[in-house]
């Protein structure tokens, strides 16, 4: 099955992204778009191209803890973009940290729609997707594979 | 005495007075005689006038007379008449001036008559001249009666003038020789007088001086007596007083006495005293050293109180900063380790799910088994730091970095011979340093192999390794012209764990973090100067 959801990854480590993809596509159907980076520049490069147009609705999973660019400079340079782009992407912080700090520091932030601690999973993957789709989502759901 | 002495003075002066009055007296008198017998010399004088004067109207009369009788001119009837009255008047004049002289007085009556006389036959030829004529006149004046009538009277009148001329000057002898008298009188009343009064002058002078110099004498004297009175009261006052005196010396002298025994007693008891102030005085220097001593320690306890608390302050900053770093490091650390955990926990969460392909399975067990290593990697990483951190009383001993170097230099030679890569070094002023020698070999091989891991690619690979002597520290610099950093963005976590600046290069983040710990473990600091593109400059400083 297939909506226009679409999912951004960025983290620097690849087997967190491959994990992230097989539970999202687990989760929301084999179809589902899912652009995977482990360098946060890539992916800042992808956004630009792509994101020009009515691309539609995509969910960024965005690490914190990277080397080069961290997730928090990730965030500043996103906030350079044009409201089309930023219209279209909502970002979900998803980190292995445990630390209050680092929820707190996302709560602040207008960028951020939400903190998740590592790793993805079926709950958290349709609570979020949810939240952008409602009842559509939840409907084609029924018809995915859960955990 | 005094008082005669002025009485004689006065009796003196007022017979002066009298004398000199009686004396202006007689002047007085005799000058009233001298103006008497100068009256009478006038007097004669006038008889004389009038007398010459009675004639000449007499003539003046007759030719009057005449000049009418001739003329018949009225004109000359006014002075005849004139005349005729002058010489009565001047006949009562004559009368009056010679009363004094019966002679004189007969002879002016007689005078008087004939001018009578001739006025009368004056008149009677004037009358004939009026009713007659001329003619008549003539043969009524052929008697010559005028003539004889003239004479008389010239004849009287001359008489009178003789008489009375010599009247005149034996009255002018009589004033001339009154005149000579008066003024030799005169003179000798005003010597007499003027004697006198200079007598009385000097006398009553020579009183008076005499009079002035007594008062004065006696005033003196009055003072002197005062003097000597006042004296004599003063030796007496002071003859009393030095009685009193004399009896309160005495009195003294007793109570000097009795203070002069008291003052040796008490003068034992001072040396009593004093002997025993003494003992205290030495006593109290003692005391006084003690305190000194005491409060010399008490000051150096207190500088010592003092370095202690700085130092006790420092090590609570020490403390402090170590507790930060302590937390810091629990958070990578924790963080480190949470990633490949909830990795794990993603792949065996997936590896439950039936629909999963073989093909998955075998990626996801591929996926654990790295986190896992991850995890075993972490946990090797964290016995090591631990260990450095733990171990701070290493052994010490000479280290020389040029040999250090070398060693490194061996050690990794298989790297430097397959990239262009140069190491250098120059340590002219200092080539050893006493420390733990496996501490500054890890210094060395992690600075050297992160230089060589982030040099330019397409560069020849330099390094430099330089030591400096300070004043009170070895300074070592390890420089490159690597990748550098972005200090600006990244400068705080240079030397942080797990803290990592180049995407494709592999490292964990564990190196400058290591070398941070040690240097610091060997009480040194260390810092960083980069640039992109440019280069690295990592400096050490060592303490002596």
């Amino acid at each position: 099955m297939s909506t226009d959801l679409k999912f951004i990854l960025v983290d620097d480590d690849s087997f967190t992204n491959l994990l992230h993809d097989m539970i999202l596509k687990d989760t929301l159907g084999e179809e589902t778009d899912v652009e995977a980076f482990t360098e946060p520049e890539k992916g800042l490069e992808f956004i630009q191209k792509k994101y020009t147009g009515e691309l539609g609705n995509t969910i960024l999973f965005l690490d914190i803890n990277m080397p080069q660019i961290n997730g928090w400079e990730f965030l500043e340079q996103y906030e350079k973009f044009s409201e089309v782009i930023k219209a279209q992407i909502n970002i979900y912080i998803l980190s292995s940290s445990l630390d209050w700090r680092d929820k707190d520091k996302a709560a602040a932030n207008t960028t951020v729609n939400g903190f998740i601690s590592k790793p993805l999973d079926f709950e958290i993957i349709t609570e979020i997707a949810g939240k952008e789709f409602h009842h559509s989502v939840l409907q084609a759901k029924n018809g995915g594979r859960g955990f | 005495m005094k008082i005669s002495v002025r009485y004689k003075l006065f009796i003196f002066a007022f017979t002066v007075l009298g004398i000199n009055m009686a004396l202006g007296f007689a002047v007085y008198k005799s000058d009233r005689k001298l103006l008497d017998s100068e009256k009478w010399v006038q007097h004669s004088q006038q008889v004389i006038i009038q007398s010459s004067n009675i004639r000449s109207l007499a003539r003046e009369m007759q030719i009057t007379s005449r000049d009418f009788l001739i003329t018949d001119d009225s004109v000359f009837l006014e002075p005849l008449n004139h005349t005729q009255k002058a010489a009565f008047s001047y006949i009562g004049l004559l009368k009056q001036l010679t009363r004094d002289n019966p002679t004189q007085q007969m002879l002016t009556d007689s005078l008087n008559l004939y001018i009578h006389k001739l006025a009368n036959y004056s008149s009677k030829t004037i009358e004939l001249r009026e009713k007659q004529g001329l003619s008549s006149v003539i043969a009524y004046t052929t008697d010559k009666q005028r003539k004889h009538y003239t004479n008389r009277i010239n004849q009287i009148s001359n008489t009178i003038q003789e008489r009375e001329d010599v009247l005149f000057k034996q009255r002018k002898q009589i004033n001339a020789r009154n005149e000579i008298a008066f003024s030799r009188f005169s003179l000798a009343i005003f010597i007499l007088m003027a004697g006198f009064t200079i007598l009385l002058v000097i006398v009553a002078g020579k009183y008076l001086y005499q009079t002035k110099e007594k008062r004065k004498q006696a005033a003196e004297l009055l003072i002197a007596n005062d003097e000597l009175l006042f004296q004599n009261r003063e030796k007496g006052n002071r003859a009393a007083e030095l009685l009193i005196a004399n009896k309160e010396l005495l009195f003294q002298n007793e109570e000097k006495e009795k203070r002069a025994e008291e003052l040796l007693i008490a003068n034992k008891e001072l040396l009593f005293q004093n002997e025993e102030k003494e003992k205290r005085a030495l006593e109290l220097t003692k005391a006084n050293m003690e305190l000194v001593f005491q409060n010399d320690e008490k000051g150096k306890r207190a500088a010592e109180l003092k370095l202690a608390e700085i130092e006790r302050i420092k090590m609570v900053d020490e403390l402090l900063q170590r507790n930060k770093e302590l937390e810091q490091f629990a958070y990578i650390v924790s963080h480190n380790l949470r990633a490949p955990v909830a990795n794990i926990l993603g792949a065996s969460n997936a590896l439950n799910d039936i629909g999963l392909s073989t093909k998955e399975k075998v990626i996801l067990n591929k996926g654990i088994h790295t986190s896992v290593i991850k995890i075993d990697d972490i946990i090797h990483d964290l016995n090591h730091i631990l260990q450095v951190k733990g171990k701070v009383n290493e052994v010490k001993e000479i280290v020389v970095f040029s040999g250090l170097v070398d060693d490194i230099k061996a050690s990794i030679s298989y790297l430097i011979a397959k990239d262009d890569i140069e190491i250098k070094y120059d340590f002219p002023d200092v080539d050893e340093y006493f420390t733990v020698k496996p501490y500054l070999y890890s210094i060395f091989l992690n600075l050297i192999s992160n230089s060589v891991k982030y040099r330019q690619p397409d560069k020849a690979c330099t390094i430099e390794i330089m030591s400096h002597r300070l004043k009170n520290k070895i300074e070592l610099i390890f420089s490159d012209n690597g990748m550098g950093i972005d200090l600006e963005k990244k400068g705080g976590q240079v030397f942080g764990l797990y803290k990592r600046f180049h995407e494709n290069i592999e490292g964990k983040g564990l190196g400058l973090f290591m070398v941070k710990t040690q240097v610091e473990t060997l009480g040194g600091k260390i810092s960083v100067k980069s640039e992109q593109n440019v280069g690295t400059e990592f400096k050490i400083e060592f303490e002596i």
